[in-house]
């Protein structure tokens, strides 16, 4: 019970121990798993975020004109899961923890981006455009043929193998 | 009016309807340890649901616990600001469409405030109570003028 | 050396009713601004008591449906604010205010120290929660323990305050005794009920050690639990007003003393002595868990009351 009087008196005489927030600035580690931040000239469309997110977070749509890409923060657990499994860091975990909203924005707390679809060079199918991260992960150096090669929808792709092979 | 200093001195009350109790520590530090003192705001948890101003309801609304809840949130006076800490509360968090639960906070009473996180970080519920204190201002002077 | 007299005016606005509210308000903001220092937070400002009673101005105020007397229930806080008031009006502060001047008013002392606890208890059981019995148990277990405490400690002031011809039972004339002859404090025969009345204070003013009628581990608030809004303000400034009784009674009891003639150096005296009794009481607050109900009736019809019969035998025989 001494103990607890001297720690009392030690407590008085070296001031108190309290962070300064919300009157001043905190200390936010560099890895805090916040909200997720994404960015849509990376994302290539494969959907592994949706698979292994355990909330169901993100819902990736597809169609003909492209894709769309949506996020809501009020489901999203910050597992981490999504920014690990990511294969070009286009969706990851930001450190910012600032998350308390008035319940008129509640469905307003959303990443919410569509990626449009581009069109084959030679016929006019809609392809989804290439990135360079996953091209560079794929063939390691993007050469001027790899990129005339992106251009192309796959059916178009096959002609040309087949005219350069063949013709 | 009495409003400007009636807010300095807001009463927490926690409702715990089957959370996890990841939310609930953090609760318990933000006011417990000397870190995040939650009294500088002049707040205090309190025993009692008839003392309470701001409500921090945690959990998803589980089967057992829906009854409870709702007895609980009817003795809460006049006016009160209701908060939902964490995903659960909220959206059901990672326990969305499951069997055993009852639906976000949203169908037994209104919610004023929206603290997201699983856990939530103090820090935040600080946001959310400073956001609630602002909140509950208002609902003082429509209540005393009606 | 010109002091206040006790009539209408001593009643309502000085030195008791309005300014006895608010100091009383600030020494149990003190209090709390104490506890968190010593606990290494910052805490709340100091006038955070007076804002609650003015928050709770603004609730509306719920009467439960299964209360088992409704009339009781809504007085019940009435009868400890008005023993409070009462006994500040009869209590002297050395150099201000010369009390009530009645030649036995130390005897009124004792029913109006259990007034307060008296409307806890008429509270909490006509609200017919569970809760609210279980800590009236406790507080009736308690306050039968420490009230022998108190009597046998003014019993030993009272004689001490005689000299050697009986016991004198004025409350001023012990003021004056201890002015006179040095206060009891400093009296080595004193010592040991000076440390059983200590004991007792925290015991009535429900401070950890003694945290037990009203904690929030078990009871939830306990008697308090069904009041919201004004007879909940009631209760907080009964509180309030119960501290500074058991503050000026203890100065009364034990260390009156004198700084000087004039009314506002002996009021700012008075003050700081207050201050620094509230510290104590803060420090011990800030260190200790609470007792069991079983462990706190134990130790206090044992330790305090073996210290005041020591007093007591040391006064009479010697």
């Amino acid at each position: 019970m001494a103990q607890f009087f001297a720690i009392a008196i030690r407590n008085f005489l070296k001031g108190p121990t309290t962070d300064p927030y919300p009157f001043g600035e905190t200390y936010t580690p560099e890895n805090y798993r916040g909200i997720i931040a994404y960015s849509p000239e990376l994302c290539i469309g494969c959907g592994t975020c949706e698979y292994v997110c355990p909330s169901g977070a993100i819902k990736l749509r597809h169609d003909e004109t492209g894709m769309n890409f949506s996020y809501w923060l009020s489901t999203c657990c910050h597992c981490g899961n999504c920014g690990y499994y990511c294969p070009t860091d286009a969706v990851y975990n930001s450190n910012d923890f600032h998350t308390s909203r008035v319940q008129s924005e509640k469905y307003n707390a959303t990443i919410n981006d569509d990626i449009a679809s581009v069109q084959c060079s030679r016929c006019t199918a809609m392809i989804p455009r290439a990135v360079d991260a996953l091209l560079a992960r794929a063939y390691g150096e993007i050469t001027d043929k790899v990129r005339h090669r992106v251009t192309l929808c796959p059916d178009c792709r096959r002609l040309e193998q087949f005219e350069r092979m063949y013709l | 009016m009495l409003s400007r200093y009636a807010i300095k001195s807001p009463w927490l009350f926690r409702i715990n309807t089957g959370s996890c109790n990841g939310c609930d520590v953090e609760l318990a530090t933000t006011a417990l340890i000397p870190r995040y003192d939650v009294e500088r705001l002049g707040c205090k948890y309190t025993g009692s649901p008839k003392h309470a101003d701001i409500v921090l309801v945690t959990g998803p609304i589980t089967v057992r616990s829906e009854s409870y809840l709702i007895r609980m949130l009817d003795e809460i006076p006049e006016p009160r600001v209701v908060v939902a800490i964490g995903i659960c509360p909220i959206s059901g968090g990672v326990y969305r469409d499951s069997y055993s639960i009852r639906g976000p906070l949203d169908r037994f009473v209104e919610v004023d405030v929206n603290v997201s996180g699983c856990p939530i970080r103090p820090q935040s519920i600080l946001d959310g109570v400073a956001q609630a204190i602002g909140i509950w201002k208002e609902k003082i002077k429509l209540f005393h003028e009606a | 050396m010109i002091t206040l007299s006790a009539n209408i005016f001593a009643y309502l606005f000085f030195p008791g009713g309005m300014f006895a509210l608010l100091f009383g308000l600030l020494l149990l903001g003190m209090e709390r601004v104490a506890v968190a220092r010593f606990q290494g937070r910052i805490g709340p400002p100091i006038y955070q008591n007076l804002l609650d009673v003015i928050k709770l101005r603004t609730k509306e105020v719920l009467i439960p449906e299964d209360v088992t007397n409704r009339l009781m229930f809504s007085i019940a806080p009435v009868f400890g604010f008005v023993g409070m008031m009462t006994a500040i009006f009869i209590l002297p502060v050395s150099g201000v205010y010369d009390g009530s001047g009645a030649s036995s008013d130390l005897i009124v002392l004792i029913y109006l120290m259990a007034l307060p606890a008296v409307s806890h208890i008429l509270g909490g059981s006509s609200s017919g929660s569970t809760y609210a019995a279980i800590s009236v148990s406790r507080e009736v277990i308690l306050m039968f323990a420490y009230e022998i405490t108190f009597i046998i400690v003014l019993f030993t002031v009272a004689l001490q305050a005689g000299g050697g011809d009986g016991a004198l039972f004025s409350l001023k004339g012990i003021v004056d005794y201890q002015v006179q002859n040095g206060s009891f404090v400093s009296d080595i025969k004193m010592i040991p009920s000076f440390i059983a009345f200590v004991i007792f204070m925290l015991a009535t003013l429900e401070v950890p050690p003694f945290h037990i009628a009203e904690n929030d581990g078990d009871v939830m608030k306990g008697y308090l639990m069904e009041y919201s809004g004004m007879p909940l303000a009631l209760f907080e400034v009964t509180h309030a007003l119960k501290l500074i009784v058991l503050v000026t009674v203890l100065q009364v009891f034990f260390m009156p003393g004198l700084a000087g003639s004039s009314i506002l150096v002996n009021l700012l005296w008075y003050a700081g002595k207050s201050a620094a009794i509230v510290t104590g009481i803060a420090f011990v607050h800030a260190s200790m868990p609470s007792f069991r109900v079983d462990q706190a009736f134990k130790f206090l019809m044992i330790v305090p009351v073996l210290l005041a019969l020591l007093s007591l035998g040391l006064v009479l025989f010697l």
